[in-house]
């Protein structure tokens, strides 16, 4: 096949930037590739429009994060036992940051999300009966941890744990934007009500973040 | 024992500040002296704090539940509502003092038209005044409350910071983000270039410079009056303007980022609700978090776009260097004197040295190459060699060379 020929077809340059071949790799295998990431993600970042044209020639779309990450969408997607764990694993550690961030000196979470350092020994998700539950649910046990860990990293989600502690990398935001899907999805309280009448149950959220949030809406007392 | 409403709301209407102060800060008092040191703190100079208990445990102000005296749950909750209403002057009563300009505007430029058609009259001149007068008031009446607002505000951020209960910082929070969504972006947006302040004063401004610009359209007095109002418009508007800009750089990014995060709270916790339920399939994770994981499958499965692929990474644009199938050859070197006499030093004896030095340097030295090895040899080494006397011609190319014949003998040759 004549290269030259067909490189300019796509839109790309003759040349192909110097870190193609692992970054066409690392992104294949779900990475998501962040400014820790070192060349990889400064080439990606160099020559943006000829790997988006070449990846999308082969079917994979490449999508930049506003937090600075790059990563692939497209058919082969990650098996969902894995995914389901590591979800479930994110939605406990969220929620024990929202529910403590009042004891914190920035009185917020979100924004030192990246610079925190989570100890393993302290993680919640086997503290309350309740959590275990959750946890047993989707098969994991306090021994797990590790591998859930292990597999968020090899996304690029969390830096490898070192010290028995870890903090997540930019790519964490891919689940907090998915998290606040769940909150803006109005088709949700639909399914969430129906569930609720099916266990005989009321509560779905705590009241306290329906306030917050209907305040903020402006939907509030006035 | 009955109680008198009337006589309650009287004592909660003249001891506000004092009862306000108990249900916020108050978590019961165990004994009288523990109410009277709290009223003490709150009221100076209380002549009677005896009194003041007795009444308060008469009237219900003040229960025993279940051992310490505290304010009744209603009338905290009665505070609260009162205070979150009613210490800050509603958005809508600030847009009713610009509606009232507005009015105002418009009467002035009805005056203005008339003044226009009809000329001067000291009944006239008098409702002008009246009029900018109160223009005048009205425009400080919005800066105050607007004022008072933003500085209640700037309170309560304040308060919050400085509060250090988990439990109370969440109400503070709260409340904070209701002030930040229905007093202060209601009052910006009546504030802001296109909102309906800047307009009405940009109003009163092209006509109080009307009325001042135009020599003896109006009375020296008036004109005067019309430029102290443009000039106090200006400055009001500037000033309003710079503090809900501060209160707004104050209050916004602590309240767009409870928001977001009481939002992802919400999608965690609907999201738990679901696991906990069983329903996890219903976060339909492959749509919200698609994540490609395309470990063991080829590249790709058309054979033409792998070797396309294949071709693609191993292309650049500068081709690498072409190395010759051979390998270099070597260089000669040059013969030296010594290189000589290290190899007749090895060979038995020499007749005749400069043709024998002919002979050995096979790379076609010229004969004066040949001549200077001849000379440096013999200047490096005498001892082996000697000339015979006989003169013998050595031809080089074109060139004749006529010389003694040098031979060498070494000693190992005696």
């Amino acid at each position: 096949m004549d290269t030259e020929a067909v490189l300019p077809k796509i839109g790309l340059q003759p040349s192909l930037p110097s870190q193609a071949a692992s970054v066409f790799r690392a992104l294949r295998l779900g990475r998501h590739v962040c400014q820790d990431d070192g060349d990889a993600y400064y080439d990606l970042q160099r020559h943006e429009e000829a790997y988006t044209a070449l990846f999308a020639a082969l079917g994979y779309p490449l999508n930049r994060h506003e937090q600075g990450f790059y990563y692939f969408t497209g058919e082969s997607i990650l098996s969902s036992k894995r995914l389901k764990q590591a979800t479930l694993f994110m939605l406990v550690l969220f929620q024990e940051l929202d529910d403590n961030k009042f004891n914190e000196p920035e009185r917020a979470w979100e924004r030192t999300l990246l610079d925190r350092r989570f100890m393993l020994r302290e993680l919640p998700h086997f503290a309350t009966t309740h959590r275990r539950a959750l946890m047993n649910e989707v098969g994991l046990t306090a021994d797990d941890i590790d591998r859930v860990l292990n597999f968020l990293q090899r996304l690029g989600v969390v830096e490898a744990p070192t010290d028995n502690a870890f903090h997540f990398k930019p790519p964490v935001y891919r689940f907090v934007e998915m998290f606040l899907q769940f909150a803006d999805d109005k088709h949700w309280s639909a399914l969430l009500d129906k569930t609720d009448d099916a266990n005989g149950e009321g509560a779905r959220t705590r009241p306290d973040e329906d306030e917050l949030i209907d305040d903020v809406a402006g939907e509030g007392d006035s | 024992m009955q109680r008198n409403p009337s006589e309650f709301i009287l004592f909660v209407a003249r001891h506000y500040h004092l009862l306000e102060a108990m249900c916020r800060d108050c978590t019961g008092f165990e004994t009288d002296d523990e109410i009277a040191a709290f009223i003490c703190s709150r009221v100076d100079q209380d002549t009677n704090p005896a009194w003041k208990i007795a009444e308060m445990k008469r009237l219900g102000v003040l229960i025993q539940s279940r051992g310490p005296w505290s304010p009744p749950p209603f009338l905290k909750t009665f505070i609260d509502a009162l205070h979150d209403r009613h210490v800050l002057a509603t958005p809508d009563v600030v847009r009713g003092w610009v509606d009232q300009l507005h009015r105002l505007a418009r009467t002035l430029d009805c005056w203005l038209e008339e003044r226009h058609r009809l000329g001067q009259s000291e009944a006239a001149e008098d409702e002008a005044r009246e009029l900018l007068d109160e223009i005048g008031d009205t425009i400080f009446v919005v800066s105050a409350t607007i004022t008072e607002n933003i500085e209640c505000i700037g309170d309560e951020v304040a308060t919050y910071r400085a509060t250090e209960d988990t439990g109370r910082m969440r109400q503070r929070l709260k409340r904070l983000v209701g002030l930040y969504n229905d007093y202060l972006l209601p009052i910006i947006g009546v504030l802001e270039v296109d909102g309906p302040f800047r307009a009405v004063t940009q109003q009163i401004s092209t006509q109080c410079a009307r009325m001042a610009g135009r020599p003896g359209f109006v009375s020296p007095d008036l004109a005067e009056g019309a430029r102290r109002l443009r000039q106090h418009v200006a400055w009001l508007r500037r000033t309003i303007l710079r503090q809900a800009d501060e209160a707004n750089a104050e209050l916004a990014p602590l309240c767009t980022a409870a928001a977001r995060e009481s939002a992802i709270a919400r999608g965690v916790n609907r999201a738990i609700e679901l696991f906990r339920h069983g329903r996890w399939e219903l976060l339909d994770l492959d749509a919200h978090l698609p994540i490609v994981e395309d470990q063991n499958s080829s590249l790709a499965d058309d054979e033409a776009i792998a070797a396309f692929m294949k071709d693609a990474f191993s292309f650049s644009d500068q081709p690498p260097p072409i190395i010759e199938p051979n390998e270099p050859a070597t260089i000669p070197l040059p013969w030296t004197p010594n290189a000589l006499r290290n190899r007749l030093l090895a060979e038995s004896d020499v007749g005749d040295l400069l043709r024998w030095i002919t002979a050995t340097c096979t790379s076609g030295e010229r004969a004066e190459s040949t001549i200077n090895l001849l000379h440096g040899l013999l200047n490096l080494e005498q001892e082996y060699a000697s000339a015979d006397g006989a003169i013998n011609a050595y031809r080089f190319g074109s060139i004749n060379v006529e010389t003694h014949q040098w031979s060498w003998r070494t000693r190992h040759g005696h």
